[in-house]
């Protein structure tokens, strides 16, 4: 019971770094993005090769990790200077459906479907890790950390200016910023993040495989923030601890382990509808997501 | 003899691909957002011909009720979904999100009802006709053949009924369509039907030749959301000239490199030309503009 209890608090910090990624681009800047799945798994890919190429030291693993997230990041957000609103959801949907064929396809570096195993939970301060609990102190310093990081900057005028971005691009650009590059280093940012979760995730699993970072994941983080509303740090953080705990809740009842993952997705599709039918600011948001404002379509 | 059999492997690739495409096309301008919804009832349109067939129907009554099922899918979830979304004046983003939503739910349940096997019911016409080195299956005829019928039916509809002609207009401009006396709700609703059902027969296509798995929609969606956007939908041969492209893209790819990059192809090839595509065209195509 207590390994099981550990693993869901694992979880839960974990998911809290994952939906405030997701929280900066979408509720504070308007980028809706379904990738963060694939920048989860960037991160996790990166801290396998680290551990199994002899870096062990967490902290270096996971500054690497955000390095390369934000890199990924960086090179994906190119194309945002000529695309949004729905053309930039299917772009990320694009770009997650890259990323997990590129982990299953190339075998060499990733040893593919089958996934990476014997990945070391690494060191601390040159420590070894000895078990899960330390790993778990390292996730809530880390998710409290980034908590603490992204409500400075929300603070700032940096803040003020993105969220001008989200109202109104165009009235944003005619005060005198430069929208596309705020929005790219959002994007890059929240890659970063996510990126960095995927790094402890490695560690904690000591076991990766596509599989884990598909776009269900995705679908999963923005289930996250929009139940726990747009623009609220502490709502993203809502959602993502009532949506790790919540679907516990159908092995209680008995769903079998082969249903469980499809009837989780259901119950994120079933709260995706009522939020923006019934409760479009979720539990805590600033805005709903119909007052988010796309280019539109034609 | 190798160029040949791409040729025909793309012909019949571009065939299931333009009419995924053309439904997604044909939703996401009326509506003014894309719908990915589309992806659901492609899943499902294969899996409920599977199970009605399995039930010992018929080959015609399974397709009847197959397309029943789909265009009442559509048609709810344009009543229940897509409409109050639209009403609450949230944009496109809502809408967006609340088809992703039904994919989610849809794909899921088939993935529930019927577990994560392969199922195929590729059967029937299956003998194999040569022809100057290509082979092709009496099947693969029929399917072609098939998927040209749909996408032309479709393709007249939507450019010679009055009906069809509506449609265009409210997905040119919704409002202005209001003003004059056009019906945008229900002709949203017609398109709804029209389009989850064209969709649905494009799932049994697809377990037709391929095999059926839940997340078969997702893959079919992109491939079609990609000859959509190369294509547009401004003119008839926009969807169908894009979605051979695509094919031959997903076929050249395949023979070079292996059948495991075919769908990365397809897939970069959706991001280099969004990368690549000024958003001024919006709907307007390579293909297609006028």
């Amino acid at each position: 019971m207590a390994t099981y209890l550990l693993h869901l608090a694992v979880m839960v910090a974990l998911y809290i770094l994952l939906a405030q990624s997701l929280n900066l681009m979408m509720g504070y800047t308007g980028l809706l993005s379904l990738c963060q799945g694939a920048f989860f798994g960037i991160g996790a890919y990166i801290a396998a090769g680290l551990s199994l190429n002899g870096v062990q030291d967490l902290l270096v693993s996971v500054l690497v990790c955000a390095v390369g997230g934000w890199l990924g990041a960086w090179a994906f957000s190119l194309p945002l200077i000529r695309i949004g609103g729905g053309y930039f959801v299917i772009f990320t949907l694009g770009v997650q459906a890259l990323v997990i064929s590129a982990l299953r396809n190339f075998v060499g570096l990733t040893n593919g479907p089958l996934g990476i195993g014997g990945i070391q939970r690494g060191t601390l301060a040159g420590v070894e890790i000895p078990s899960d609990g330390p790993l778990l102190i390292f996730a809530v310093i880390l998710a409290a950390l980034v908590h603490w990081l992204l409500r400075r900057i929300l603070r700032s005028p940096v803040g003020s200016t993105l969220k001008a971005i989200r109202e109104d691009e165009a009235f944003a650009e005619s005060l005198g910023y430069d929208s596309v590059a705020f929005k790219r280093h959002i994007f890059s940012l929240g890659a970063a993040i996510a990126a960095c979760a995927g790094g402890v995730y490695a560690r904690y699993t000591t076991f990766i495989e596509p599989g884990s970072f598909e776009l269900s994941e995705s679908i999963v983080i923005l289930t996250m923030v929009i139940l726990g509303g747009l623009g609220s740090l502490r709502g993203a953080a809502a959602g993502a601890l009532l949506l790790v705990i919540l679907p516990e809740l159908l092995r209680v009842i008995g769903v079998s382990s082969s249903a469980f993952a499809s009837l989780r997705q259901v119950v994120y599709g079933c709260i995706i509808l009522l939020c923006l039918l019934a409760w479009p600011r979720g539990l805590m948001g600033e805005i709903g997501v119909g007052e988010l404002q796309p280019r539109r379509l034609r | 003899m190798v160029a040949l059999q791409i040729g025909v492997n793309t012909a019949i690739t571009a065939g299931l691909v333009a009419v995924v495409g053309q439904s997604f096309g044909a939703l996401s301008r009326c509506a003014g957002t894309f719908n990915l919804a589309v992806g659901a009832s492609v899943t499902l349109g294969g899996y409920l011909f599977l199970a009605i067939i399995r039930s010992g129907a018929g080959f015609e009554l399974a397709l009847l009720g197959t397309t029943v099922a789909c265009v009442l899918l559509g048609c709810l979830v344009e009543l229940l979904v897509q409409r109050p979304l639209r009403r609450t004046g949230g944009g496109e983003l809502p809408m967006l999100l609340g088809s992703l939503a039904i994919y989610l739910i849809v794909e899921n349940s088939v993935s529930a009802i019927w577990g994560q096997r392969i199922l195929s019911f590729r059967s029937g016409v299956s003998e194999r006709v040569q022809f100057v080195g290509v082979s092709v299956t009496l099947r693969q005829i029929l399917l072609l053949i098939s998927c040209l019928l749909v996408y032309v039916s479709v393709e007249l509809w939507l450019r010679r009924t009055t009906v069809g002609k509506k449609v265009r207009a409210v997905g040119d401009n919704r409002g202005l369509a209001s003003l004059v006396g056009i019906d945008a709700d229900r002709v949203s609703l017609i398109v709804a039907g029209v389009g989850f059902g064209t969709a649905g027969v494009a799932g049994i296509l697809i377990g037709w030749e391929v095999d059926l798995r839940p997340q078969m929609g997702f893959y079919w969606l992109l491939s079609g959301t990609v000859a959509m956007v190369v294509g547009g939908s401004s003119r008839a041969t926009g969807v169908l000239g894009a979605a051979l492209g695509v094919s031959l893209v997903q076929n050249l790819v395949a023979y070079v490199a292996g059948s495991e990059w075919a769908s990365p192809a397809t897939y970069l090839l959706l991001i280099l030309f969004l990368w690549w595509r000024p958003n001024r065209h919006a709907d307007r195509s390579l293909l297609g503009t006028p």
